[in-house]
């Protein structure tokens, strides 16, 4: 009986050991998404495999160009992996891993982080809401390059936006770019300049929302949230509205009907985009 | 001899029917006695209230001057007229049980009876026949020194045969100044190992009385004066 | 002679709760096997998540299998002939019933413990160091940000559960008990009983909330709820406290009821 008892423990060990060889695909998944702040408290930089991307100057930093972005949780240099999508600053990685950009929330004095989800209210039965705004990181390496850029002042030109495809062979969706032309874009700077800009409730009817643009700058190569175009499918009209973060406003520009033509174009891939989805999601 | 047993004014009622109408009774130790009745009659109420199974509506029972209780189940061994064991033991383990509970087993008694019937420790209750099993429990109790001895019904539904062997199990394995309390209506086969016997009928005791004195004030043996008393 | 009916009441579970618990522990080591194989395609998803399913159903056979076990226990070592044994015993009601439930209940606190060696083995690895690490960053963080003692949260929760199961076992006991005083259909009767306490508690449980809400203001429950609200660990001890009081209470009435009627209402045939 003995024999038999020792015998069954070894196996169980033996068996054991071998299952401590393999991982977890989604262990791994969140940890290579897991980026940590470089020093705890502060938000001047995070540490994200092993590389260190630093926080470009200014509250309203430029961002790449493009939202194929990979999510990276970003938390205090101690927290488990398991607790990472929880206890983190949500940021995504461009494409090119140079940036790092996201939401970050902070104290008034800007340099300690303390954002928890909805795991610490409930541990604690108590909000706190903190201030913050769009954070740009970028590597170290090209961090004097990028913000000597910044200083030298980048000149946004045109402007642009993201839409959605689905490719019918492969049946994968994919976000694509839409830069606008500089007719395009010229239109649009017009359209904010010269006409009279109205409060959201004088707009007689409901309207869609199109696209959010962005505008780029010169190389194409940075971005920022600029103005969003809506539509009154039932006057026909177009608007470009500007959104403050800061009031919770939308103020609309009303375009000019002779202009409707050139909004046609640049709205085009956005509203098939905007169908496509509504009819994939059946809303 | 001393007295052993002894009931007082015992009663017990239930919802619509009296079991034991106040009876008085008296056992010395040493003996073998009979409680015979028809069904029905009592004894397995009488039973049941000497070894702390029911609790009196009236009167009281005591055994060597005790109130049933945890010492007197020391001295009482019983055993019941239906199959108690857990089915799922081996011989051996209940033996180990009874062992662990009841300082005056005879472990050495208990495994010459069980091997003078071939029964082997190792096999359990419930692949024992209906036969064996009653005889494992015969052994089990007659395995214990105790004072008084209870069995309910030990011969009924067994065949001539097994009836011999538990008659001859009870008179050489108890201890002689020890009281055997025998309940039972199959007389004849056990009259000749009873010393006394206790006629009980609807809890009422009819009649107790030593054997001889009852073969010879009736001219009858005790079945015949059984037969007659409690005739339809 | 306590020692002695412990050790045959211990035996008497292990031949049934350990092949259970063992089986357990064998569905989670098969499950972590099945993760050896991990890919994307649809088979081994079908595989994994089949093996998770039998895991948590296991899990749950585990945990009612052993209360009615325990409970099946009592009435047929006590109630069927298998009373006639152990009433005979030189040991009294008190000690049966003490023993009974102690054993009860730590054949429950066993699976609860088997349940949690199988997640472990489930995970076994690194999901399993993940998952103690995460649990011991939040012990941490509940003290360090909210002052909130998780040792002693575990310890009230040890507690409170221990006596709620004991409590539980005993309810049961008591319905038993109880129903062995029916002349014919005992187990029926022992229903019975336990459905009328369900109900009796129901009827209770309705009227307070009735007073509490018609009388709302003059007790003041908004203060209060307030209060609760505004102070979280001290709702948490109140809650474990006031929980362990109440089960405590139903303990020793259901004991005395169980105890009551084996003594003074048995009646085996």
């Amino acid at each position: 009986m003995k024999k038999n008892i020792k015998f069954s423990v070894l196996i169980i060990a033996l068996l054991m050991l071998c299952l401590c060889l393999t991982g977890c695909s989604e262990l791994d998944t969140m940890r290579e998404q897991q980026a940590f702040w470089t020093e705890k408290g502060s938000v001047d930089s995070i540490t994200y495999n092993e590389v260190e991307y630093k926080r470009l100057p200014g509250y309203d930093p430029p961002a790449p160009t493009g939202y194929q972005f990979q999510p990276v949780f970003v938390t205090d240099p101690d927290v488990p992996v398991l607790l990472s999508n929880e206890l983190s600053t949500y940021m995504n990685l461009s494409d090119d891993g140079n940036f790092l950009t996201g939401y970050v929330s902070m104290t008034p004095e800007h340099d300690v982080i303390t954002v928890y989800s909805a795991m610490y209210s409930a541990l604690s039965n108590s909000y706190t809401s903190y201030e913050g705004g769009d954070a740009t990181y970028c590597k170290a390496d090209i961090y004097d390059e990028v913000v000597a850029k910044i200083e030298e002042g980048i000149k946004y030109s045109s402007y642009g936006y993201e839409y959605w495809v689905l490719d019918e062979e492969t049946g994968v969706h994919d976000y694509k770019y839409y830069f606008l032309t500089d007719e395009q874009s010229d239109a649009i700077n017009k359209v904010v300049e010269e006409v009279k800009p109205v409060p959201e409730s004088e707009i007689p009817y409901k309207t869609l929302w199109i696209a959010s643009l962005d505008k780029i700058s010169e190389d194409k190569y940075f971005s920022k949230t600029s103005y969003e175009i809506y539509y009154d499918d039932y006057l026909e009209i177009y608007y470009v509205v500007y959104y403050s973060p800061s009031l919770g406003t939308h103020t609309h520009y009303e375009v000019p009907k002779k202009m409707n033509d050139i909004f046609d174009e640049i709205s085009k891939q956005a509203v098939d985009s905007n169908n496509y989805y509504l009819e994939d999601t059946e809303i | 001899m001393s007295e052993l047993l002894r009931c007082e004014n015992l009663t017990k009622k239930y919802a619509n029917t009296t079991a034991l109408n106040g009876i008085n009774l008296t056992l010395e130790s040493g003996k073998i006695v009979g409680l015979l009745g028809p069904n029905g009659s009592g004894k397995t109420t009488l039973i049941k209230l000497i070894n702390g199974l029911l609790t009196p509506t009236e009167g009281k029972v005591l055994i060597n001057g005790k109130a049933p209780g945890v010492e007197t189940k020391c001295e009482v061994a019983y055993l019941p007229d239906n199959s108690y064991l857990n089915s799922w033991m081996t011989v051996k383990q209940i033996i180990e049980y009874f062992k662990d509970f009841y300082a005056d087993f005879r472990e050495d008694v208990a495994y010459t009876m069980l091997n003078k019937l071939s029964i082997t420790p190792d096999v359990k209750l419930k692949t024992l026949s209906k036969g064996n099993k009653e005889k494992v429990c015969l052994i089990l109790v007659m395995s214990r020194n105790a004072k008084l001895y209870v069995l309910d019904e030990p011969i009924a539904g067994v065949d001539p045969a097994a009836r011999d062997y538990v008659i001859s199990t009870i008179i050489n394995n108890y201890n002689p100044e020890a009281t055997v309390l025998i309940s039972t209506h199959l007389i004849s086969d056990i009259e000749e190992i009873l010393d006394e016997a206790i006629f009980i009928q609807n809890g009422d005791i009819l009649l107790q009385k030593t054997v001889d004195e009852i073969r010879e004030e009736n001219g009858k043996s005790v079945d015949a004066l059984f037969r007659e008393v409690f005739r339809w | 002679m306590v020692k002695k009916l412990f050790k045959h009441e211990i035996y008497a579970y292990l031949r049934t709760i350990l092949p259970m618990h063992m089986i357990l522990l064998g569905i989670a080591i098969l499950g972590r096997f099945i993760q050896l194989f991990e890919n994307d395609s649809v088979s081994y998803r079908i595989v994994f998540w089949s093996s998770v399913v039998a895991f948590i159903i296991g899990v749950v056979v585990c945990i009612v299998l052993t209360l009615v076990f325990g409970i099946r226990r009592f009435y047929s070592n006590l109630f069927t002939s298998e009373g006639y044994l152990s009433f005979t015993l030189p040991v009294t009601s008190t000690q049966h019933i003490w023993v009974k439930n102690t054993v009860a209940l730590l054949a429950q606190l066993a699976s609860i413990i088997m349940i949690l060696i199988s997640c472990c083995a489930i995970t076994f690895g690194d999901v399993c160091v993940e998952v103690f690490k995460a649990i011991g960053y939040l012990f941490k963080l509940s003290y360090t940000e909210i002052g909130y003692h998780t040792t002693l949260f575990v310890i009230e929760f040890i507690i409170t559960l221990v006596v709620s199961i004991a409590t539980t076992y005993m309810l049961f006991y008591a319905c038993i008990a109880l129903g062995q005083r029916a002349k014919k259909n005992r187990v029926a009767a022992a229903v019975g009983v336990f459905f009328i306490y369900y109900l009796i508690m129901q009827v209770i449980a309705t009227i307070f909330i009735i007073i509490v809400a018609v009388f709302h203001e003059q007790l003041y429950i908004d203060e209060l709820i307030t209060y609760l609200e505004n102070h979280p660990i001290f709702t948490n001890h109140l809650v474990f406290s006031v929980t362990t009081i109440i089960n405590a209470i139903g303990f020793v009435i259901f004991y005395a009821i169980t105890k009551s009627s084996i003594k003074n209402k048995l009646n085996l045939e």
